[in-house]
């Protein structure tokens, strides 16, 4: 009699289970993959979303063909993110589900506005949006960048996004940033959000840069970091200028360095960001330690130890001059501070913006 | 006539206790306190020192035949209110992750009746599920940390006081209040099997802060504290994901969550159960039960308790203290604790 009562008490717990019900249905879900944000009007919002089909592969669907592309997209107008989302949900026949976005892209004219942060944090803030989603930056317009957006080499745009910005994350050429870290900067206490850098481009070669890619597939070019000044977007870094800043924060494994037309690669020992604090003087301080690479005597490590130092030098110097601290020195200086309150009082970014730099590098054999 | 009689065993009680104060801290400083600051963890550490007076008074405290009625309606009250928040905290946690809108009846009913067959099971299954828990635990938590191992970042637990010491006290302090629900299932334990020379309450309670202290320090490496008020639902986010878990990596963190917050609530809601039969001794346990879980689940669904709470929070800490004031007033002096009688 006892486990017939615990039998039915089970089936009753089931039934009342809200997986149970039929609102729950993966299929009556539009997944989104991409979400694109355009500035429009004045302070108005175009808000594109990229949505798979369900049962059709890329391998499936004809591209030239939008009929029957694995892909739909959503684009709405509105005059705030609620109010996009909202329309969002009235131009789609599916509920929006932005559990499993992969990528936001935000135009660079939508970045540079002063209310982008509070845009950011309606994002951040909305039930079920995936906060790890990666954060890109693009000149021009962001519906465009989306729609340039396809599988090359693997089946799915899903994994296709998280392997490629995977890849050129490892390799340096774009920072490892989420949607989650550049909000906690924004609203933080610790140093300025960063993006990725993104931007579309034809075949053929780039202006003036000595190493470029002439042929791809691929239209989008993700290479460069997207600088913020608390939650609006000031400056964009080159790929280079990228390693340089993925280095200093410690978030590459080499550095790959071109020097003298030839690209050289380093492994990453160690870096440590330090701050010295005397009274209302500050200084900065960077220790990288770096593996040497072979075939290259004494004198021709040190002469590459100044240039690096040089770029360096010159990186940290031009985001001083912006008052922007990607590198991450506030982290470490807040710790000679016993509350925020008295941290905040120091006034950070004015100190940041004239403190002298000490670069220590040693690259060991 | 009476078929159940709620009751728990000590040894059954003392786990349940820790296990349901080091989560309602944790709560408390994480999720219900507003904006978490760098100087949570130390709060949570406070918190043991103004609980100590209350701690020593559950030793003293022989038995709860002679606990005043007012007094056993005030710690009922406050129980079944704090169970309710809790039912409510599941209840929104299961809403940030489902699929789609489900109304919070829907969460709320299946929780409401595993918690009502718990019950039913009587005290030494909440108290021994607590036990199980304690050794479970450890492994889950390990499997977190190493799977969210690269994303801690030691530097966000600075500057050390965060908001500065007077907002660190008037955090312990709340956070303190909260032992009273938490360890109420102390007061309803079976003590007549009890032999000398047993580590008291307090000691084992003590360690209760420290934990929940621990785990507050994890959750600011994960992400860092703001200085503006982001909504509960982020602070949720931040705390189960801290908004960089891949999906497949947040399974753990939840399943520590919730099992978590599910045993504080089975504790608290026993714990008002067994009160409310102790100040109705005419009505059957599973009545006693059946009423609390019911009423907990319509204040739940009411949306009445997160106001109640926020409202009682700073307060509660008086009630506790005046709670211990008056138990040990009325039992006279301690007399040496729980040492048997030899005369």
């Amino acid at each position: 009699m006892q486990r017939m009562r615990l039998a039915a008490l089970i089936v009753l717990l089931a039934l009342l289970l809200g997986g149970c019900q039929d609102t729950g249905e993966v299929e009556n879900q539009a997944y989104v993959l991409v979400l694109a944000l355009d500035a429009v009007g004045d302070g108005g919002l175009a808000l594109t979303a990229r949505v798979p089909k369900i049962g059709i592969s890329d391998a499936q669907g004809d591209k030239g063909d939008s009929g029957s592309s694995p892909y739909l997209t959503f684009s709405v107008t509105a005059p705030s993110w609620s109010a996009a989302l909202d329309a969002l949900q009235w131009a789609t026949p599916r509920r929006i589900n932005l559990s499993h976005i992969e990528m936001i892209v935000a135009s660079e004219a939508l970045a540079s506005r002063p209310s982008f942060a509070s845009l950011m944090n309606g994002m951040a803030d909305t039930p079920h949006l995936y906060t790890n989603a990666r954060f890109v930056i693009c000149p021009g317009s962001a519906r465009s960048f989306l729609e340039a957006e396809e599988t090359v080499i693997g089946t799915r745009l899903s994994s296709e996004i998280h392997t490629m910005l995977s890849q050129y994350a490892r390799q340096g050429f774009i920072p490892d940033a989420c949607l989650a870290d550049a909000c906690y900067c924004a609203n933080g206490i610790y140093g300025d959000p960063i993006a990725i850098w993104g931007d579309l481009a034809e075949d053929g070669s780039e202006d003036g840069a000595p190493i470029s890619v002439t042929k791809s597939p691929m239209r989008q070019r993700f290479s460069g970091a997207a600088l913020f000044r608390g939650g609006r977007f000031v400056q964009a870094l080159s790929k280079y200028e990228t390693r340089l800043l993925n280095l200093i924060r410690g978030q590459c494994r080499t550095l790959c360095y071109t020097w003298q037309d030839q690209a050289i690669e380093f492994p990453l020992r160690s870096s440590s960001r330090a701050v010295r604090i005397e009274g209302s003087d500050i200084t900065l301080s960077l220790r990288l330690k770096l593996g040497a690479p072979g075939g290259f005597g004494e004198k021709e490590l040190s002469t590459l130890r100044q240039s690096m130092r040089n770029d360096i030098a010159r990186l940290v110097g031009d985001c001083q001059r912006l008052g922007i601290d990607p590198f991450g020195f506030a982290e470490s200086a807040s710790g000679h501070f016993v509350t925020n309150a008295q941290w905040l009082a120091f006034d950070w970014r004015s100190r940041f913006a004239r403190a002298p730099l000490d670069i220590d590098i040693i690259i060991a054999k | 006539m009476i078929v159940l009689k709620l009751n728990i065993s000590r040894i059954a009680s003392i786990p349940a206790a820790f296990v349901g104060a080091t989560i309602r801290i944790f709560l408390d400083l994480a999720l219900d306190g507003g904006t978490i600051h760098n100087g949570a963890w130390i709060a949570a550490l406070l918190s043991a020192l103004p609980s100590i007076p209350y701690l020593l008074c559950l030793d003293a405290v022989q038995s709860d035949k002679r606990m005043a009625i007012p007094l056993r309606f005030m710690l009922l009250s406050v129980t079944a209110l704090d169970a309710a928040h809790v039912l409510s905290i599941c209840v929104r946690a299961a809403g940030c992750l489902t699929l789609d809108y489900v109304p919070a009846h829907f969460l709320a009913l299946p929780l409401a009746l595993a918690v009502l067959w718990c019950v039913w099971r009587n005290g030494d299954a909440v108290g021994y599920a607590a036990i199980l828990w304690i050794r479970v635990f450890p492994v889950l938590l390990l499997l977190v940390v190493t799977l969210q191992m690269r994303h801690y970042n030691a530097r966000w637990l600075l500057p050390l006081l965060g908001n500065g010491f007077p907002d660190i006290i008037r955090s312990g302090v709340r956070a303190s209040g909260w032992f009273i629900p938490a360890t109420a299932i102390y007061y309803v334990t079976d003590r007549s099997g009890d032999k000398s020379g047993r580590r008291p309450l307090s000691a084992w309670l003590s360690f209760a802060p420290a934990v929940a202290a621990l785990l507050l320090i994890l959750r600011l490496m994960m992400a860092p504290a703001g200085l503006y008020g982001l909504t509960w639902e982020a602070r949720l986010d931040a705390l189960l994901t801290n908004g960089r878990a891949p999906l497949y990596l947040q399974l753990p963190m939840m399943l520590v969550f919730f099992f978590s917050a599910f045993h504080l609530l089975t504790c608290e809601c026993f714990a008002a159960s067994a009160l409310l039969q102790r100040l109705a001794p005419a009505l059957d346990g599973r009545l006693c039960a059946a009423v609390v879980t019911v009423a907990c689940t319509g204040l739940s669904l009411s949306g009445f308790t997160v106001t109640a709470v926020d409202f009682i929070a700073p307060w509660l800490y008086v009630a506790v203290a005046a709670t211990a004031a008056l138990s040990s007033l009325l039992q006279g002096a301690p007399k040496g604790g729980e040492r048997p009688c030899n005369g």
